[in-house]
């Protein structure tokens, strides 16, 4: 792999690399801290990696990166503390409904164990096909939809309780 | 009719587009199919955080100049530097206790998974570990302080004393004369009081105290997800376990419990019985259940199971 090779991989992978590692830690400035940490991991092996095999390599290398040192921080994501809405004037009353179902499935998603978040949200934010997802994370199809239902059943049981 | 193969992820596959109408229709009869995707598609609305690729690489492309090779030394944040040190002082203090260890009296029991392995404590206090992991304590210092790390999941029959301490995964749990268990899932630990009171510190939120009857689930980052009801018994300590007049949500909370299943019912039905639950017998445990409350219900999988009128 040249240096054009290797800027033409970091733009067609980096945001979703940048993504995936948001989706584990709910750290903006981290995930863009560890992106840059994984493609300079990916240019020190530059001459052993083959081009087919990068993409899920990079998910491989983000996670062990991620896993090795920040794990055990709490997962917060401020990006969505608040929901972007598009209507601006509504009802004082529905919008406070709203900004508390906003906040119950974001605190539902940040309890998610973290394999069942990350599928979850790119299937949801990335639009994902369960077969993609499992192509990217080197996983069955299997194993993503069994996440998925996991997700799915965490986010029903809110609605049992709220 | 969903087929027998098609029950396990369902929802997965609601959601990916690829049930019929038909299997749509029956799986409503389960779960609240409009409120679930209004959820999912409020969620599918979160934009991920702003990323410019082309910004981002003129900050790589400072870094390397020739393949195979990173060439500029980082600088060190003051968050790398922390975590050097943190691992420094860390290499340093298990070097340490490599050396003080030999030295040490510590003792380490082993479960194996095939059958409890009842291990008796100095103070005569008894650790039953369940299935595979471990416990680990310095018999020395026993009496004058009672901590035990864990591995696994154990039941613990405290006898009175000093104060015992269990060193867990996620939590430190403390307590006085007591009986209580730890279990071990995916990712979270969950502490169940049967006698006396638990004390659950070293956590995220807050600290807990359990009273008998009440457990408490953590997850890997020591945040508290749930208080449940548990069993007044740890379920491997007997074959059955007996209720008395007690309504059904709570029997459902049991079943959970014992079978580790969810089990999925409205809150509308509030019946209540006396029966028994039969530990390795899912659907004879139903039955002594349901019928006599005329109620409902179907064994999903071995994971689900839903209670119905």
């Amino acid at each position: 792999m040249d240096a054009s090779q290797f800027k033409e991989i970091f733009i067609r992978y980096s945001k979703e690399i940048n993504n995936y590692i948001y989706f584990l830690s709910g750290n903006e400035n981290l995930s863009r801290d560890l992106t840059q940490d994984t493609f300079l991991k990916l240019w020190e092996r530059a001459d052993k990696i083959k081009m087919q095999s990068v993409g899920s390599f990079l998910y491989t290398i983000a996670r062990n990166l991620y896993l090795d040192q920040y794990r055990r921080e709490q997962v917060k994501f401020k990006y969505w503390k608040s929901p972007r809405k598009k209507v601006e004037i509504e009802h004082p009353e529905y919008l406070l409904e709203q900004q508390e179902f906003h906040e119950q499935l974001t605190e539902t998603i940040e309890g998610l164990p973290e394999p069942q978040r990350v599928v979850f949200l790119m299937n949801r934010i990335e639009k994902l096909k369960y077969r993609e997802i499992a192509n990217k994370l080197d996983i069955s199809i299997k194993t993503v939809e069994k996440r998925m239902q996991k997700a799915l059943l965490a986010l029903h049981k809110l609605h049992k309780k709220i | 009719m969903i087929s027998e193969e098609d029950k396990n992820n369902l929802l997965a596959k609601w959601l990916e587009g690829s049930l019929s109408n038909e299997q749509v229709e029956e799986l409503k009869t389960y779960y609240d199919l409009d409120i679930l995707k209004k959820s999912v598609d409020h969620i599918s609305n979160f934009t991920s955080p702003p990323y410019n690729p082309e910004k981002e690489w003129s900050q790589l492309s400072e870094k390397i100049s020739g393949p195979g090779k990173s060439i500029k030394q980082r600088s060190i944040t003051g968050r790398r530097l922390w975590i050097s040190i943190s691992i420094a002082a860390t290499i340093a203090l298990l070097v340490g206790s490599f050396f003080w260890l030999r030295t040490s009296s510590f003792i380490t029991i082993e479960g194996h998974g095939e059958q409890v392995v009842v291990h008796t404590l100095p103070d005569q206090s008894k650790v039953t570990l369940i299935d595979v992991g471990h416990i680990k304590y310095n018999q020395k210092t026993w009496q004058s302080n009672r901590i035990i790390e864990l591995k696994g999941d154990a039941f613990f029959d405290v006898t009175d004393g000093s104060a015992f301490m269990v060193k867990a995964e996620f939590g430190d749990i403390e307590v006085l004369g007591t009986r209580f268990s730890v279990v071990s899932e995916e990712e979270q630990n969950i502490i169940k009081c049967f006698e006396g009171s638990v004390l659950v510190s070293n956590l995220k939120d807050a600290t807990i105290i359990l009273k008998p009857g009440e457990g408490v689930v953590i997850d890997a980052r020591e945040r508290i997800l749930a208080i449940r009801t548990v069993l007044s018994t740890a379920p491997w300590m007997t074959n059955e376990t007996k209720f008395t007049d007690t309504d059904i949500q709570t029997i459902g909370q049991m079943l959970e419990e014992i079978f580790t299943c969810q089990v999925i019912m409205t809150d509308s039905i509030k019946k209540k019985c006396s029966g028994v639950i039969i530990h390795n017998d899912l659907s004879t445990s139903l039955k002594l259940i349901c019928d006599p409350l005329d109620l409902n219900y179907d064994i999903i999988n071995q994971k689900e199971i839903r209670i119905y009128e």
